[in-house]
């Protein structure tokens, strides 16, 4: 059987999935709470919908090209020059996420479960898997994204347990913080969820473009802001307020006191299955980069380009780092990603619209 | 043959990245403390019991449970655990610690000095018994075993025991972080007690605390069972002992009747005065069963239905004396400034929460009703 180069509905859904679930999961619910107060969770609905509406943007813009990427299609928009600056731009942010990807995995591994293990040793862990999944065909990575998906369900189970030592008092009244701050942290919420711009360069390989491609990217930012709601909601039933904003990562933490009979530590299986996922998200943004890479090196094979974005991310994120300047430095990537997810594909489709730009057929 | 030669290098790289080598923790390399106790020494220092497992020969195959009891001395928690290390020859960790005992007099200092390492230690074992015990937690220790049981194992099941009974809430380190922080409930820890009679270590009723500090008061068992029932927390089983009084006693040593609570809802309904809280009647019905009534036989109803009235009357009348307790302790076990903040949201003034608290009226009203009376009337 040959693999074919095409992903279908599904495997679409779950390559944007899994590209947005990631390293964010953990830290959410606390930079939640300190932004939008025991409504945070109300803010990533809210976070939903605005990405929704961006999803239509990005939606709207890769149908109009629809057998190229970003990096194929920028030309016919702006001009060579500029888009080959986009270009750049668009690899250093999917590396540069990949970065933040690998260091935020690396402490966090380091402080909860392997204290002594040399750092290189983690983030080879994350970057010879990784490699050697986004070396693969797009097609792979689909099927992949999609087997450890089940995985997603061990982990709401977990976090569901938790919910009988629940105090719903902990969240009530609803919407205290007032409308004004919950609108706000919404910004917040759209940086740990993103990944859906992985759209622009994966839908060329949609099998059926179109309304059912629509269809999976929606349902994707269903089930990731679902799951996020719930994430989050559970770990505000579960902790008193000033407890959430001392607990940087209140799901593991909250998941530590739980024990059973035979697993003792559900924490760690937690992480253990969280690891995927931040292994699916480094994939995804080292398959935009080398992809970006191969188009503007003109190369055939996209192999070479994939291991230079993995060994120039590897060796930023090789940089002495501790929880406070990943902190620093992921906010500075929160406020970039505005750009790649917003801001350059809207003004790309503005141009294209204005300029009649679109993909002869 | 080339992609079977890329694939062979990704394998073996991948072997080499086998992390067990760095953070192995084998248990023959280790020992297991079980339980710790944190006691109040002079010149503001902090004296650490550890009772430390002994893994020596299996029991299987006829080797015995020991403890080894070490006590050190130091500024804080984790000094004292330094402090044991320098004493101990392997490797020592408390991830599998089952309970924390903290004697009366740390107590009633600030707990987070005593907690902290517990909180910020990724391996620390969140879900630890902790209870408070009345005089030093080394003399606790001290005694070791019990017979065949070891005094930590036997503490454990004891307030295991007690959670079961309706006797003392579920406190772990976990619930004692989440509740020591919050401003709208308070909570009580169980309260250990050396009996002389028996030469071990009883359960004797809760501990009430204020945020982070032990109040110094405390609830009698029977005491601690109402004040749970009234907050929704009946576990397995409960029972209630009550005197009825001389009218019941006629040619018996006491008037005394007991039940064993099946069903128990408390619900408490608040008043309000120019958006504060004045009142709050804490109403409580019991459903239960007769287990204990030697003095009559219920052959009607109306005799059950006097009963159940008379306990009715009786538990409020204790319901309202454990009440006054918790103001005395201005111990907001019930949550009732989690319930203001909840549903009455305009009446909540968290600042000024521990003066209101004090100042409220509080009321029990406790209705029993009595459904079975065992195998016979």
């Amino acid at each position: 059987m040959k693999t074919t180069n095409e992903i279908n509905g599904s495997q679409l859904f779950f390559i944007i999935f899994q590209t947005q679930v990631g390293v964010g999961v953990l830290s959410l619910p606390y930079s939640l709470y300190a932004k939008a107060g025991a409504d945070g969770w109300i803010t990533l609905l809210i976070t939903g919908v605005a990405i929704q509406l961006i999803i239509f943007m990005l939606y709207f813009l890769s149908q109009r090209f629809p057998t190229l990427t970003l990096y194929e299609y920028a030309p016919k928009i702006v001009g060579k020059y500029v888009a080959f600056v986009i270009s750049i731009l668009y690899i250093a942010f999917a590396i540069a996420t990949a970065v933040i990807v690998l260091e935020l995995f690396e402490t966090t591994i380091k402080t909860w479960i392997l204290f002594r293990t040399p750092m290189l040793a983690i983030l080879l862990l994350l970057t010879v898997s990784g490699c050697y999944l986004a070396l693969g065909k797009i097609k792979v990575m689909g099927r992949f994204y999609q087997f450890v998906s089940i995985l997603i369900l061990p982990l709401v189970i977990m976090a569901a347990y938790t919910l009988k030592d629940a105090d719903i008092r902990y969240i009530l009244p609803i919407g205290q913080s007032g409308v004004g701050t919950i609108l706000k942290a919404t910004q917040q919420g759209i940086v740990s969820m993103l990944g859906f711009e992985i759209v622009l360069f994966v839908y060329p390989y949609v099998q059926n473009k179109g309304k059912s491609a629509l269809k999976s990217l929606t349902l994707a930012n269903i089930a990731v802001t679902s799951l996020y709601t719930f994430l989050t909601f559970a770990t505000y039933v579960f902790f008193s307020p000033v407890q959430l904003q001392m607990i940087p990562e209140p799901i593991v933490y909250m998941l530590k006191g739980v024990s059973f009979v035979i697993v003792d530590r559900v924490d760690l299986l937690f992480l253990s299955i969280w690891i995927v996922s931040v292994m699916t998200s480094y994939v995804s943004y080292l398959y935009i980069a080398g992809r970006g890479i191969q188009h503007i090196t003109k190369r055939k094979k996209a192999t070479w380009p994939i291991l230079i974005a993995a060994i120039i991310a590897l060796t930023f994120s090789m940089f002495s780092h501790d929880r406070y300047t990943v902190e620093m430095i992921s906010g500075y990537h929160a406020k970039a990603s505005y750009f790649f997810a917003l801001g350059f594909p809207l003004i790309l489709l503005c141009f294209s619209l204005i300029f009649k730009k679109k993909e002869e057929l | 043959m080339k992609k079977i030669l890329n694939q062979l290098i990704i394998y073996s790289m991948s072997v080499l990245l086998m992390t067990g080598c760095w953070d192995q923790e084998l248990l023959k390399e280790s020992k297991l403390i079980f339980g710790i106790g944190y006691d109040y020494e002079n010149n503001n220092e902090i004296r650490t019991t550890f009772t430390v497992r002994n893994l020596g020969i299996p029991v299987s195959q006829g080797g015995s449970y020991s403890n080894r009891i070490i006590s050190t001395v130091g500024s804080s928690p984790r000094d004292t655990r330094l402090n044991m290390d320098r004493i101990i020859s392997k490797q020592v960790t408390s991830s599998k610690l089952q309970l924390l005992l903290l004697g009366n007099e740390v107590a009633q200092q600030n707990i987070e000095h005593i907690f902290d390492i517990m909180y910020r230690d990724p391996k620390s074992p969140l879900d630890a018994r902790v209870a408070v015990v009345d005089g030093r937690a080394e003399d606790m220790f001290k005694i070791d075993q019990i017979e065949d049981t070891l005094v930590t194992e036997f503490m454990a099941n004891l307030i295991k025991g007690a959670e079961n009974k309706t006797e003392a809430p579920r406190m772990t380190v976990e619930k004692t972080f989440r509740y020591s922080h919050d401003v709208g409930q308070d909570y009580a820890l169980p309260y250990l007690r050396y009996s002389e009679e028996q030469g071990s270590p009883k359960i004797d009723g809760l501990a009430l605390f204020h945020h982070l500090k032990y109040t110094g008061i405390n609830l009698p068992p029977m005491d601690g069972t109402l004040l749970m029932l009234m907050s929704n927390q009946k576990s397995k089983k409960a029972n209630i002992v009550e005197d009825l009084g001389e009218n019941s006693n006629k040619g018996y040593l006491t008037g005394s009747v007991t039940i064993n609570v099946r069903n128990a809802k408390s619900d408490i309904a608040y008043s309000f005065h120019n958006n504060k809280l004045t009142k709050a009647v804490i109403n409580l019905d019991i459903k239960g069963n007769i287990e204990e009534y030697p003095q009559n036989h219920l052959f009607k109803e109306s005799q059950v239905k006097g009963i159940a009235d008379e306990l009715s009357e009786k538990l409020t009348k204790r319901g309202n004396a454990v009440l006054a307790k918790l103001q005395e302790a201005n111990c907001d076990y019930l949550g009732i400034g989690r319930d203001l903040n909840a549903y009455h949201h305009e009446a909540w003034h968290p600042k000024e929460w521990d003066k209101e608290f004090s100042g409220l009226t509080l009321e029990a009203n406790v209705k029993v009703e009595i459904s079975e009376t065992g195998i016979i009337k």
